[in-house]
C-alpha cells in the first residue's frame, strides 16, 4: 500500500493541478476496491487493536494461536507419555530421535546436542507451527473493519528478528559458558594475538604481518554476527511472505484447483525454513562453543 | 530506520513475539521434551538392563546344567561301587555260610557215626553177655535133669516155649 501510495505521490508532484484531482480520486478508487477484496498485502502485519498504546498486529494473533496449540500438543504428550508408549507417543519419539541424530551431524556429540536440543527443537516447531498456521484457508481472508485479523506469525518481521536476535544472543551466551569469557572475547577483539607478537617475534618474524590480521577478523567476526541476524530474519520473512503473496496473486487469478499445488509448495517450504532456522542456530551454537585455537 | 519502519518492526511487538518464544520454550520443555527423554533414556536402561539379565540368566542355566550333569554321574558311579561291594560282600558271605554248612554236616556225621559204633559195640556186648548166662543156664539145667532123650526132648520144647513167652 505504502510503495503504491509513494509512486502515485511522485506521480502527482510531476503532473499539472487538474490531473491531481483525477489521479487522486483514481487512486482513493483504487484502494477502496482494494479494500473491499482484500487482495492487497503489506509488507508489515497491520495493528487490528490496540492495548493502551501497545499494537496488537494480526501476525501477533496468529502467534498467540500457534503458543496456544503448542501448549495443548505439549500437555498431551505429556499426558500420553507412558513406560510402554502407544503408537502416538511412539511417533513423537520417532521425531526427537531422528531430531537428535541429525543435530549430532552438526554437533558430533550426543551431549552437547542433548544441551542445544531444547531451544533449537522448540525453534523448529514455533516456526513450523506459525509458517503452516500462515496456510491455514481463512487466514489472510478474514478481515474485519478492513484489516485482517489473521496473518502468518513469521510472515511479519518482528517475530523473525525477535527469533533472529535470540537465536544469536543465546548463541553467544552458551559461547560464553562453554568456552569462557575470556577466550570467547578474543574471539572477537583479539588481544592475545597482539600480545603474542612481542613473545614469539625472535623466533617466527613473520608473525608480525599475521596476527594483525588475526586481530582484524575478528573485528569482521563482530560485523558477522549482526549479519546472521539479519540473515536468519530476512531469510524466514522473506520466504514466508512470498509464499503468501504467491498464494494471493495465484488465487486472485484462479481461484479454484490451480493454488492446490503452490498450497502444497508453501506447505514444504514451511518445513524446509523451520528447519533451515533451526539448523543455523545449531551451528552458531557450535560454532560459539568450539574454542578458537585450532 | 527507514527500512525497519518499512517492515513496520516494532520493540513492543518483537518483545511480545519474544515472550511467545520463550513460553513455548518452557511449555515444549517442561511437558513434553523432559517426561518424554526421561522416559525413553530409563526404557532404554531397562532394555539393556534385561539383555544383561537373559545373558547372565543362561549363562547360569548352562553352569547349572553342567553342574547338575556332573553331579548325576557321581552319583552313578557312587551307586556302581556301591552295588559291586554289595555283591561282593553277598558272595563272601555265602561263601562263609555254605563253609560252615558243610562243616557242620561233616561234625554231625561224624558225631552219628561215633554214637552207631558206641551203640554196635555195647549192643554185641550185651548180647554176649545174654548169651553166656543163657547157656550157662541152659547147660545148668541139661545137666541136673538127666541126659535123656526125652528129657532133653521135653526141656528143649519147654525152654523153647519159656523162651516164646518170654518174647
Amino acid at each position: 500500500m505504502t510503495v503504491e501510495d509513494n509512486s502515485h505521490q511522485s506521480e502527482q508532484n510531476i503532473e499539472n493541478q487538474e490531473a491531481v484531482h483525477q489521479t487522486d480520486a483514481q487512486a482513493e478508487h483504487l484502494t477502496e476496491t482494494e479494500h473491499e477484496e482484500s487482495h492487497e498485502i503489506t509488507l508489515y502485519a497491520e495493528p487490528i487493536a490496540h492495548i493502551g498504546n501497545f499494537p496488537v498486529t494480526n501476525s501477533l494473533v496468529t502467534s498467540w494461536v500457534a503458543v496456544f496449540l503448542i501448549i495443548i500438543l505439549s500437555i498431551v504428550i505429556r499426558k500420553k507419555t507412558k513406560r510402554i508408549p502407544a503408537i502416538f507417543q511412539s511417533a513423537i519419539e520417532i521425531v526427537i530421535e531422528g531430531a537428535l541424530d541429525m543435530m549430532d551431524l552438526v554437533t558430533n556429540d550426543r551431549q552437547k546436542s542433548k544441551k542445544a536440543f531444547p531451544i533449537v527443537f522448540s525453534i523448529f516447531v514455533f516456526i513450523l507451527i506459525n509458517n503452516w498456521l500462515g496456510l491455514v484457508p481463512g487466514i489472510g481472508t478474514i478481515s474485519f473493519n478492513g484489516h485482517h485479523i489473521f496473518r502468518g506469525g513469521t510472515a511479519d518481521l518482528n517475530a523473525t528478528l525477535a527469533l533472529g536476535l535470540f537465536s544469536v544472543i543465546a548463541a553467544n551466551i552458551f559461547g560464553i559458558l562453554s568456552v569462557g569469557f575470556w577466550d570467547y572475547f578474543n574471539k572477537f577483539i583479539n588481544i592475545k594475538a597482539l600480545l603474542e607478537i612481542p613473545k614469539k617475534i625472535r623466533k617466527e618474524p613473520t608473525i608480525i604481518l599475521v596476527n594483525p590480521i588475526t586481530f582484524f577478523v575478528g573485528l569482521i567476526e563482530i560485523i558477522s554476527e549482526f549479519a546472521k541476524v539479519a540473515s536468519l530474519s530476512f531469510r524466514l520473512f522473506g520466504n514466508v511472505f512470498a509464499g503468501e503473496v504467491l498464494l494471493a496473486s495465484i488465487s486472485a487469478m484462479v481461484a479454484w484447483g490451480v493454488p492446490l499445488p503452490f498450497m502444497f509448495l508453501e506447505l514444504i517450504v514451511g518445513v524446509i525454513q523451520a528447519l533451515i532456522f533451526a539448523i543455523l542456530t545449531l551451528v552458531y551454537f557450535t560454532i560459539a562453543s568450539t574454542s578458537h585455537e585450532h | 530506520m527507514e527500512i525497519l519502519d518499512l517492515f513496520g518492526v516494532n520493540w513492543k511487538l518483537m518483545l511480545a513475539q519474544l515472550v511467545n518464544f520463550a513460553i513455548v520454550v518452557f511449555v515444549l520443555w517442561r511437558f513434553a521434551i523432559k517426561p518424554l527423554m526421561k522416559v525413553m533414556e530409563e526404557r532404554n536402561k531397562e532394555i539393556s538392563q534385561g539383555l544383561e539379565d537373559a545373558n547372565s540368566a543362561a549363562e547360569k542355566l548352562q553352569n547349572t546344567e553342567k553342574e547338575v550333569k556332573a553331579q548325576l554321574n557321581e552319583a552313578k558311579q557312587e551307586a556302581m561301587s556301591i552295588l559291586e561291594k554289595g555283591h561282593k560282600q553277598a558272595e563272601a558271605d555265602r561263601q562263609t555260610s555254605i563253609d560252615q554248612t558243610k562243616e557242620d554236616v561233616k561234625q554231625i556225621v561224624e558225631k552219628a557215626k561215633d554214637q552207631i559204633s558206641a551203640e554196635k559195640t555195647k549192643m554185641v556186648q550185651e548180647v554176649k553177655k545174654e548169651a553166656a548166662a543163657l547157656i550157662t543156664e541152659s547147660l545148668n539145667k541139661i545137666l541136673l535133669d538127666g541126659l535123656s532123650k526125652e528129657v532133653d526132648q521135653k526141656y528143649i520144647k519147654k525152654s523153647l516155649a519159656e523162651l516164646e513167652n518170654e518174647k
